[in-house]
C-alpha cells in the first residue's frame, strides 16, 4: 500500500488537492450555466412540465421594454463604477503616508467592506429619505426641499449606484494599498534624485509599477457593475415601475417572483454574453500591452 | 572654494544618533570612497547628500551652494543604486534621458546626452531593449549611464558593485576608475568593500558608529592607522592584536611586557602619555611576519591551517603563550602571510620572525602610540597625476 502511494505520488496528491475545487468549478458554474442556458429554450414555471419554445424567450425579451431599462441601466452602474479605481487611487495616495492618526483614517475607509451589502443599501436607503434621512437635513439647512431619490425614476439608478459606489471605492482602495506597498523604493528615490515629483512621479514611475494591481481593479469593478443586484433589491426593489431595476434583478423577478424560469434563464444568457465578451475584450488589450512592454 | 563639503551633519533616529557632525571637504574632484563596517551610517550618510533623508543639523554644499534644504533632483548630483533601481517599463534610452526629461530639456538635447553616455559605457547596442532584457552587468552600465547623461557635479555611489559576480565586479572598479578621470566630476562612493576603497578612492573615509576614524589617501590609512580600529579595518587578512602591558618608558621608547616575548621595545610618540603596567595591545600585520628565520624578535609555532588563495599562502599559527585576540580562526592563532616559495604544511614546526619597526601599539582607548611611517609607495593616484 505505502509503495503504491510512493510510486504514484507525482500524479496522486495533485489530483487529490486539486479535485475539491475543480468537483466545486464543474458543478456549480459549468454545470449550472449549462442547465440555466438549457432552461431558457423552454417555457417552465419551476416545478411542473417544461415545455420545448426555441428562441421564444429570447424574441420575448429583445422586444420587452423592460430589458432595455435594465440594460441601461447596467450601463449607467457600469460607467459610474469607473469611478472607482482612480477614487481608490486618490484615497490610497492620501492615507499611503507616515502621519499620526492615518491608521484610524484607513480603518474608517475600510469600513463599508466589512460591511454587508445589504445594510450599506439600508444605510443608504436612510440617507436618501426625504423626510428625515440625512440628505434631506442638509437640503432643509441650505432653505430647500430634498428631492426624493429613490422615487424619481429619473435619479433613482444615480442614487443606487453611489451607494455601491462606498465598497467598491473601498474595495479598490485596499488594493491600491497594497501596491503602494510593494512599490520598489529604490525607484522612486532614483525618480527624485532625476527630478520627477508630484504628478509626474505618479505618472511615470508610480502608476506603471501598480499597473497589475490597475488591471485587478478595473476588471473587478466591471463585473461588480455587471452583477449589480443586492442594493437594487434592498433600495428599491427595482422601482419605482422598474426603473432602476438591472439585468440580474429582473433575472431574479422574472424567475423567483413570476415563475418564468425559462424566461429569467435567457435573460441570464444575455448578461452571461455581454459578461464574457467585456472580460474577453479586457483580457485581450491587456495581454497585448504586456507583450508589448514584455 | 570646495566644490563639495559637508559640514558638521547630524543625524539621529529617535534616541540613537546616526551620524554625529560629520565634515568634509573636497577642493579638486576628488574620488571620495567611505567605507566602514555595516550599520556605521555611510549609507545613510549618502542619503543626505542626495538628499533623500533629511539632516538633523548640519549643511550640505555643492560647488558652494547650500543644498541642504533643496530637493534631491535640484542639487546637481546623480546617483547609482546597489539594485540598479532602473525603471522597468521604460527603455534603456528612456531611463537615462529621464532625469533630461523632467527637467525640460529638448529632445535633441536628450537623445544626444544618451548617446554620448552609451558611447562611453559601450551600451549603445542595448538602447531599445528594456532593463529585464539585460545582464546584471549590463544593468549597472545602464545606471551608470543614468547618472552620466545628467553631466552632475558630484555623482554619488551606493554599493554599486555589491550584486556582481566577483569577475564582473573587478572589471567595472576598473571602469568606474577610468570613468572619473574622463568626467569633471566629484565621485562619493560608499562600499563595505575595502579593496574597492583602496584601489579606487584618492581619499578614504573610514566611518565607524557614526563617525570618522580617519580621512586620508588609501596608503597613509593603511601604514599610519590612527587607531586599532582603523588597523584591523584596513587590510586582508587582518592585522594580528596581541594584548600586553607597558613595561617600561624613557624618551623615546617603551619595553613591552608579553609572555612568551622576551626584550621587545618600540619607539614611541612624544605625545603619547604611557605609564608603567598600562594595557596596550600590539599590532603585527600578518606581511610584516617572517617565516624565513629572520628578524630581530623570534617566536617558536605550529602551523595550525594554510589556506592557498593563489598569490601568497596564508597560514594560522599557534605561537603558544603569544596569542592573538579577534584572530581570524578565533582560537587565538597568529595569521601569517607567506610567500608560496616557504611551503609550509599543517603541523609544520616553523619559527616566526619580526622587527619592533614593524610593530604598532595602541593604548587602552585604541589610539595609535608609535610614531608615523614614511608612506614607501607614492600617494595613491590622484586627478593631478595621471
Amino acid at each position: 500500500m505505502h509503495s503504491l502511494l510512493h510510486r504514484h505520488r507525482g500524479w496522486l496528491w495533485p489530483t487529490l488537492f486539486l479535485a475539491p475545487g475543480v468537483i466545486l468549478f464543474w458543478v456549480v458554474i459549468v454545470a449550472s450555466s449549462a442547465e440555466s442556458l438549457r432552461i431558457s429554450f423552454f417555457q417552465w414555471d419551476g416545478l411542473g412540465d417544461m415545455s420545448w419554445v426555441g428562441v421564444d424567450n429570447y424574441i420575448a425579451l429583445f422586444h420587452d421594454p423592460q430589458f432595455y431599462t435594465s440594460l441601461k441601466n447596467n450601463i449607467i452602474w457600469l460607467v459610474l463604477f469607473m469611478a472607482a479605481p482612480p477614487l481608490g487611487l486618490a484615497i490610497a495616495l492620501l492615507v499611503n503616508q507616515q502621519l499620526r492618526g492615518l491608521r484610524l483614517v484607513k480603518t474608517l475607509f475600510f469600513m463599508p467592506l466589512v460591511m454587508s451589502q445589504v445594510a450599506v443599501g439600508v444605510v443608504f436607503t436612510w440617507f436618501y429619505d426625504p423626510a428625515n434621512g440625512l440628505l434631506a437635513l442638509v437640503f432643509r439647512a441650505m432653505n430647500a426641499t430634498a428631492p426624493a431619490l429613490l422615487s424619481d425614476p429619473q435619479w433613482v439608478t444615480v442614487a443606487v449606484v453611489i451607494a455601491g459606489l462606498w465598497p467598491q471605492v473601498s474595495f479598490c482602495m485596499i488594493l491600491f494599498m497594497a501596491g503602494l506597498n510593494n512599490l520598489d523604493d529604490s525607484q522612486i528615490e532614483a525618480a527624485r534624485v532625476d527630478g520627477a515629483r508630484g504628478f509626474r512621479m505618479l505618472y511615470h514611475v508610480v502608476l506603471p509599477q501598480l499597473r497589475q494591481v490597475n488591471f485587478i481593479a478595473i476588471a473587478i469593478t466591471v463585473i461588480g457593475a455587471l452583477r449589480s443586484f443586492d442594493m437594487v433589491s434592498v433600495m428599491t426593489g427595482g422601482g419605482p415601475f422598474g426603473s432602476s431595476s438591472v439585468l440580474a434583478y429582473q433575472m431574479y423577478e422574472e424567475s423567483i417572483q413570476s415563475y418564468r424560469f425559462g424566461y429569467g434563464a435567457a435573460i441570464a444568457a444575455v448578461l452571461f454574453v455581454i459578461m464574457a465578451l467585456f472580460i474577453a475584450w479586457y483580457l485581450y488589450r491587456m495581454l497585448r500591452i504586456e507583450r508589448g512592454t514584455a | 572654494m570646495n566644490d563639495f563639503e559637508l559640514d558638521r551633519i547630524v543625524k539621529r533616529y529617535g534616541q540613537r544618533t546616526t551620524l554625529d557632525k560629520i565634515s568634509l571637504a573636497t577642493t579638486e574632484k576628488e574620488f571620495i570612497v567611505v567605507v566602514g563596517p555595516s550599520g556605521c551610517g555611510k549609507s545613510t550618510l549618502l542619503k543626505i547628500i542626495a538628499g533623500l533623508e533629511p539632516a538633523d543639523a548640519g549643511r550640505v554644499l555643492i560647488d558652494g551652494r547650500d543644498v541642504t534644504r533643496l530637493e534631491p533632483g535640484d542639487r546637481d548630483i546623480a546617483m547609482v543604486f546597489q539594485s540598479y533601481a532602473l525603471y522597468p517599463h521604460m527603455t534603456v534610452a528612456e531611463n537615462m534621458g529621464f532625469g533630461l526629461r523632467m527637467a525640460g530639456r529638448p529632445k535633441a538635447e536628450i537623445r544626444e546626452a544618451v548617446e554620448n553616455a552609451a558611447s562611453i559605457l559601450q551600451i549603445s547596442d542595448y538602447l531599445d531593449m528594456r532593463p529585464k532584457q539585460l545582464s546584471g552587468g549590463q544593468r549597472q552600465r545602464v545606471a551608470i549611464g543614468r547618472a552620466i547623461t545628467r553631466s552632475p557635479s558630484v555623482f554619488l555611489f551606493d554599493e554599486p558593485l555589491s550584486n556582481l559576480d566577483a569577475a564582473l565586479r573587478t572589471r567595472m572598479r576598473i571602469e568606474i576608475g577610468m570613468l572619473y578621470r574622463r568626467l569633471d566630476a566629484t565621485m562619493i562612493y560608499v562600499t563595505h568593500d575595502q579593496v574597492e576603497a583602496m584601489t579606487m578612492a584618492t581619499r578614504i573615509v573610514l566611518m565607524n558608529q557614526g563617525g570618522i576614524e580617519q580621512i586620508g589617501v588609501p596608503s597613509e590609512l593603511y601604514v599610519n592607522p590612527v587607531n586599532r580600529f582603523v588597523a584591523g579595518f584596513l587590510g586582508s587578512p587582518r592585522m594580528n592584536f596581541m594584548t600586553a602591558r607597558v613595561a617600561d618608558v624613557d624618551d623615546e621608547s617603551f619595553g613591552v611586557s608579553l609572555e612568551g616575548l622576551e626584550g621587545v621595545r618600540v619607539a614611541r610618540r612624544p605625545e603619547a602619555r604611557l605609564v608603567t603596567g598600562d594595557e596596550i595591545t600590539l599590532g603585527l600585520r600578518p606581511e610584516d611576519i617572517r617565516t624565513d628565520g629572520g628578524g630581530e624578535h623570534r617566536l617558536a609555532g605550529q602551523v595550525s591551517l594554510v589556506e592557498e588563495p593563489g598569490r601568497e599562502s596564508i597560514a594560522y599559527i599557534d605561537a603558544g603563550a603569544v596569542r592573538a585576540s579577534e584572530s581570524e580562526d578565533g582560537l587565538g592563532h597568529l595569521t601569517v602571510q607567506a610567500d608560496r616559495r616557504t611551503p609550509m604544511r599543517r603541523d609544520d614546526s616553523v619559527t616566526l620572525g619580526f622587527d619592533s619597526d614593524a610593530l604598532y601599539v595602541f593604548d587602552a582607548a585604541g589610539n595609535t602610540m608609535t610614531p608615523r611611517r614614511p608612506l614607501d609607495t607614492p600617494s595613491a593616484p590622484n586627478k593631478a597625476e595621471s
